[in-house]
C-alpha cells in the first residue's frame, strides 16, 4: 500500500506540475457546461433537472480519459525510467495500481469541476440533490472503468500519439457501441443472448444506473471492468519486460 | 558477494545470454566490456531484476530473489546509459522520490542527501528541473538517485559517456572511493575508463562471457601493451 501510495503520489503532481490538469479541467467544464446547457429541454424551467448532464458524460468523458492517461507509460518508456523504477524493491501491481488511481484522481477532480452547474441549476428550480450526488458518483465510477481502460491502452503503446488514440478510439467504441440494441435487432427472439448482451453493455449498464436502477450488479459491472483493465495492463508491463 | 550461476536469457524467441558464470566480490570495481549487441545491457537488466531469468540465479551475499524481492533489491542500483531520471520532477523530488522507493528512512535521506549532493556536486541544480539540466548533472542525478540506499552492488551502464574531462575524472573519483566497500560494475567502450578504474574485466561476446581477467593481463594480449588493442584483438578471435 505505501508504494501504491508513493507511485499515486509521483503520478498526481506530475498533472499538477505539468498544467495538465488546468487544461483537461478548462476542456471538460467548457464541454459539459455546453452539453448540458444546450442539450435539450434545459431551459424549458417546467423540466429543467441534470439528467442532460449526466446522459452525455460517458461520451465527454470517452473523449477526455485518453488525454489524461495518454502519457503514464509513453513517458516511463521515452525516458528509460521504467526499466530503473522496475528494478525498485516494489511490486509492478504498484506502478499499475499507482498510475491508474493518478489518472482517476485526475477524473474525479475534472469532473467536480462541474459542480458549478449543479449550483446554477439549484438556483433556478429545486432538485433531489440526493439523487445528483448519487449520479456524480456513478460518473465517477464510469470515469474509473475509462481511466483503467486506456491505462491499459497506454501499457501497450511506446509514444503517446498512439496511446491517445488507441485509447479514445476504445473509450469510444465501449461507449457508444450499444450490443444489446444490436442483438435485439439481429436475433429479436433470443432473450437469453440479448439478456447477456446486455449485462456486457457498457452503455445499458449506465443508462440503468442514472435511470435509478441500482443493483449490485451494475456495479459490479463497472469494478470488473476496472479489474480486468489492470490486469491488462500488468501483462502489458510483464510483456515488454520480456 | 555477488554469485552469478548459469545465467541465460531469452528475448523475443532468440538467446541472448548463453551460461554466463561469474562470482564479484565487495571492493572490486568491475568493467563489463563487448561489442554492440554483445548482451551487456540484457545482462546488467538480468542482474537488477528488470528482466526474469530464463535460467540460473543470482544471489547477493547468498540471498537470491526468490527470499525476498524487496530486500534484494534494496541492495542494488542500476543507473541506465541514457534517461533513467523523470525530467518534470526537481533534482530534490526526484532524490527524494527514489529514496522513499528504496524505503530509506526520513533521517538516512537526509544524510545520503547531505553527502551524495555534496560528492556529486549537485548542490547548484538541487532544486531545478531535471529536464533543464546538462548531460553531466543529468548523469549525477541519476547516479545519485541509484544511491539512496547505499546498494552493496551498483551497476552503471557507460557513466562517464558524454561527460566532460572534469566531470569524467571527479565521477571516476568518486566511484573508485564507493567501490572500496562495495560492488561497482560498469558497462563501458572507454577503454581510458576501464584502466582508471577497473580491477577486473568481464567480456562478453554473442551472449557468452568470453574473458574474465584484470586490466593488466589484458593488456598483455597485445604487442602493444593496449587495451584498445587488446579488446579489438578478443573480439575478433
Amino acid at each position: 500500500m505505501k508504494n501504491l501510495a508513493i507511485c499515486w503520489g509521483k503520478e498526481f503532481k506530475f498533472y499538477f506540475q505539468s498544467k495538465m490538469i488546468y487544461l483537461a479541467v478548462l476542456v471538460y467544464a467548457s464541454i459539459s457546461a455546453t452539453l448540458a446547457l444546450y442539450g435539450s429541454d434545459f431551459y424549458n424551467v417546467t423540466t429543467i433537472n441534470m439528467s442532460q448532464f449526466f446522459l452525455y458524460q460517458p461520451g465527454v468523458l470517452a473523449t477526455m480519459v485518453p488525454v489524461l492517461t495518454m502519457r503514464l507509460w509513453a513517458d516511463e518508456y521515452k525516458n528509460n525510467t521504467l526499466e530503473v523504477l522496475l528494478s525498485q524493491p516494489i511490486s509492478i501491481w504498484s506502478v499499475v495500481g499507482g498510475k491508474f488511481l493518478a489518472a482517476w484522481s485526475v477524473a474525479v477532480i475534472m469532473i467536480l469541476s462541474s459542480v458549478g452547474i449543479w449550483i446554477v441549476v439549484s438556483l433556478m428550480v429545486d432538485l433531489d440533490n440526493g439523487w445528483i450526488a448519487i449520479n456524480y458518483l456513478i460518473t465517477f465510477l464510469v470515469a474509473g472503468s475509462l481511466c483503467a481502460l486506456a491505462s491499459a491502452v497506454a501499457a501497450f503503446c511506446y509514444n503517446t500519439i498512439a496511446a491517445f488514440l488507441g485509447a479514445m478510439a476504445l473509450c469510444m467504441f465501449v461507449v457508444l457501441v450499444d450490443f444489446s440494441s444490436w442483438i435485439d435487432e439481429l436475433l429479436p427472439n433470443n432473450v437469453m443472448l440479448g439478456n447477456l448482451a446486455k449485462s456486457f453493455d457498457f452503455k445499458w449498464q449506465f443508462d440503468n444506473l442514472i435511470a435509478g436502477q441500482i443493483g449490485v450488479a451494475g456495479i459490479l459491472y463497472f469494478v470488473i471492468v476496472i479489474a480486468a483493465a489492470l490486469w491488462t495492463s500488468l501483462i502489458a508491463v510483464e510483456y515488454k519486460r520480456r | 558477494m555477488l554469485v552469478v550461476k548459469n545465467l541465460a536469457k531469452i528475448l523475443g524467441g532468440r538467446q541472448i545470454l548463453h551460461n554466463i558464470n561469474f562470482c564479484l566480490k565487495k571492493g572490486e570495481i568491475i568493467a563489463l566490456l563487448g561489442p554492440n549487441g554483445a548482451g551487456k545491457t540484457t545482462l546488467m537488466r538480468c542482474l537488477v531484476g528488470f528482466y526474469d531469468l530464463d535460467e540460473g540465479s543470482v544471489s547477493l551475499d547468498d540471498k537470491t530473489m526468490a527470499d525476498g524481492r524487496d530486500e534484494f533489491l534494496k541492495n542494488m542500483a542500476y543507473v541506465p546509459e541514457v534517461g533513467g531520471i523523470y525530467p518534470e520532477m526537481s533534482v530534490f523530488e526526484y532524490l527524494a522520490f527514489m529514496a522513499k522507493l528504496k524505503n530509506v528512512d526520513a533521517k538516512s535521506f537526509a544524510n545520503n542527501l547531505k553527502y551524495l549532493v555534496s560528492a556529486l556536486e549537485l548542490e547548484s541544480v538541487i532544486n531545478q528541473k531535471c529536464e533543464t539540466l546538462s548531460k553531466g548533472y543529468k548523469k549525477r542525478t541519476a547516479l545519485a538517485g541509484a544511491m539512496m540506499s547505499y546498494p552493496k552492488f551498483l551497476i552503471l551502464d557507460e557513466p562517464t559517456e558524454g561527460l566532460d574531462p572534469k566531470q569524467k575524472q571527479h565521477l571516476r573519483e568518486f566511484l573508485k572511493s564507493y567501490g572500496k566497500n562495495n560492488i561497482v560494475l560498469i558497462s563501458t567502450h572507454i577503454m581510458e575508463e576501464v584502466e582508471a578504474l577497473a580491477d577486473r574485466v568481464l567480456m562478453i561476446k554473442n551472449g557468452r562471457l568470453i574473458c574474465d581477467t584484470t586490466p593488466d593481463d589484458m593488456k598483455k594480449v597485445s604487442a602493444q601493451n593496449s587495451i584498445e588493442n587488446s579488446f579489438c584483438t578478443m573480439m575478433d578471435v
